[in-house]
């Protein structure tokens, strides 16, 4: 196994990888059983579309964790900005772009910025998100 | 009309939290290990922020539809770890000089922000809470 990404290893401004990724039938399954279904019909078509938005944020996780990879242990969330354009939608595959952007040492923290961009089939534009975390190492 | 987003609800627990590592690969032992999460800054387990996120879409769906949520930016800060246990809860409120600005935020049982942040959507939203 290699050692881990750390702090100093980030390059703002390069590209660190892509991935592909489908919205498949495990993934809306897992979604609910932690979000629920809804029983009334309007709730149904708004939960339809919520599930949507976040399996846009569970990709950009997903692909995080594969592209930024191996991690120190214990790095924690600050802050997330997303521009969604459109959900995905059911068996779609979609592409995760990620680059560092930024990184700044603040107060004895280390942050890091990294830019994911999604984008579904065709090319269409998925989101565009801003992962601001804070680097255990 | 009072600008405040129909709300949602869950409860946070363990296995809602290991759910949500599968769900999106990410097996930190920040959530997971509480002897590990014990020796962080943290102090014991905490919840997937994006979790939240998730939480928040949920809310923000029952008030908008898609086309009102085209090219919707939302950013949003993680201000305050979420623990098992605690009960969540998603909403906003519009700002009172612009009707497409919404302040966001996910609070515990405790009436704390556990997120914080601003929705900004392409139309005002279809249904809000009655006063």
């Amino acid at each position: 196994m290699s050692a881990p990404i750390l702090f100093d290893d980030f390059k703002p401004g390069a590209r660190m990888g892509e991935t592909s990724l489908v919205y498949g039938a495990e993934l809306a399954g897992q979604w609910e059983r932690i979000f629920g279904a809804s029983s009334e019909a309007a709730d149904q078509a708004a939960d339809l579309a919520a599930k949507g938005a976040s399996i846009a944020t569970v990709m950009m996780m997903r692909a995080y964790m594969s592209i930024v990879s191996p991690r120190p242990p214990g790095n924690v969330h600050a802050r997330q900005h997303l521009v969604l354009d459109d959900v995905p939608v059911r068996h779609e595959r979609v592409r995760v772009e990620i680059s560092c952007v930024g990184k700044e040492l603040r107060r004895g923290r280390r942050y890091v910025d990294l830019e994911v961009v999604g984008t579904g089939e065709g090319g269409r534009p998925l989101y565009r998100g801003l992962m601001n975390l804070i680097w255990a190492a | 009309m009072t600008g405040h987003l129909v709300t949602t609800t869950m409860k946070v627990d363990m296995e809602s939290v290991r759910a949500y590592a599968e769900l999106t690969d990410d097996y930190n032992p920040i959530h997971l290990d509480p002897a590990f999460a014990a020796t962080t800054p943290m102090g014991g387990v905490i919840a997937h922020g994006t979790m939240s996120v998730c939480l928040l879409w949920q809310a923000i769906f029952r008030n908008f539809t898609p086309d009102e949520l085209s090219a919707a930016e939302l950013d949003v800060r993680f201000v305050k770890p979420v623990r098992l246990g605690e009960t969540l809860e998603a909403g906003g409120q519009r700002d009172a000089e612009d009707p497409r600005l919404y302040k966001v935020w996910v609070r515990a049982d405790d009436g704390v922000e556990r997120l914080a942040g601003t929705l900004r959507t392409a139309a005002a939203p279809d249904k809000e809470e009655a006063a």
